[in-house]
């Protein structure tokens, strides 16, 4: 809404077209964008259905990395090897 | 939270010896003696990283016996070098430096894989374009994903060349910033941005393989 007024005027000034958010949606999904870049990309993003959901999957990719590759329970047998050899008795044991 | 207070392993270990034979791969701890003031900081601070190292080493090798190796040889090069660690400088990430070297010294050698991706012909967004044909609304992209199991998303991973899961694997499940992978990998902050975006644009190609190939993409 608001194409050519005063609003609309201001939201494209600080927004960016998809094609330049496209392409920073990954440093800014990794909280590497800068804070002017970020402004202008979450302006964007309000604003627009297909970057939005574009961000979301990329989201989403990063969520199931995190979740489905990163649990590992650490065997208490394997603990007290590795501590074992790292801390040999001593004299006294 | 992380149930070994080191002496009470030490006495357990000691006594039943089994913990010596099972390696032959590691030497064990030789003569580093620190002070009582760094010694305390070692098993108060790096002690506890020991189940997030462990899972880490576990991603990278892929089996048990490996990880396990992989961490013993972490903490034996930390512990001999404790000295040489900045306190209050990122413990983590010098941790992380310390099993990745090891990791790439030891296994790369065993390995023989393909160290690069012929990625020039995977376009951006090539996953999420693939699986926006097949569905209707706009969220069911990333319902699809979150619907994967387990093993599709690691056996996917597991097929990404070594140095773009390196990048990926430190981004994304333990949550590196880019300047700290740069630091971790020993890499300038370019190279970081171009192996994850490689390692994820590969990433995705495998994942895809593995929803179209199931049919219910």
């Amino acid at each position: 809404m608001g194409e050519g007024t005063d609003e609309g005027g201001a939201v494209g000034l600080l927004s960016m077209r998809c094609a330049h958010v496209l392409e920073r949606l990954e440093r800014y999904c990794d909280q590497e964008a800068g804070s002017w870049e970020r402004v202008r990309i979450e302006r964007h993003l309000a604003v627009c259905e297909e970057c939005l959901s574009h961000k979301e999957f990329r989201v989403a990719l990063t969520r199931i990395v995190r979740e489905k590759c990163g649990r590992a329970d650490l065997p208490p047998a394997v603990a007290e090897r590795i501590l074992g050899r790292l801390f040999p008795p001593g004299p006294e044991a | 939270m992380f149930p070994y207070p080191a002496p009470l392993v030490r006495g357990r270990v000691g006594r039943s010896g089994y913990a010596w034979s099972v390696s032959d791969v590691i030497e064990p701890q030789t003569g580093t003696r620190h002070s009582p003031e760094a010694e305390r900081r070692f098993r108060d601070d790096v002690v506890p990283l020991l189940p997030e190292m462990y899972a880490a080493a576990l991603r990278l090798t892929r089996n048990p016996s490996d990880a396990e190796d992989l961490v013993q040889e972490t903490y034996l090069r930390a512990y001999r070098g404790f000295a040489g660690f900045k306190a209050g400088t990122n413990l983590r990430a010098w941790m992380h430096r310390i099993l990745t070297n090891s990791f790439i010294n030891t296994y790369r050698k065993k390995q023989r894989e393909p160290q690069t991706v012929s990625d020039d012909e995977i376009p951006e967004w090539y996953l999420y374009d693939r699986m926006a044909l097949g569905s209707a609304e706009p969220s069911a992209e990333t319902e699809a994903l979150a619907a994967m199991p387990d093993q599709d998303v690691q056996r996917a991973l597991e097929s990404v060349p070594e140095r773009f899961r390196l990048a990926v694997l430190l981004a994304d499940v333990e949550g590196f910033s880019y300047k700290e992978i740069a630091q971790i990998l020993e890499v300038p902050i370019g190279t970081v941005m171009s192996r994850l975006h490689r390692g994820r644009k590969a990433l995705e190609k495998a994942l895809w393989k593995v929803m179209d190939g199931r049919g219910d993409g």
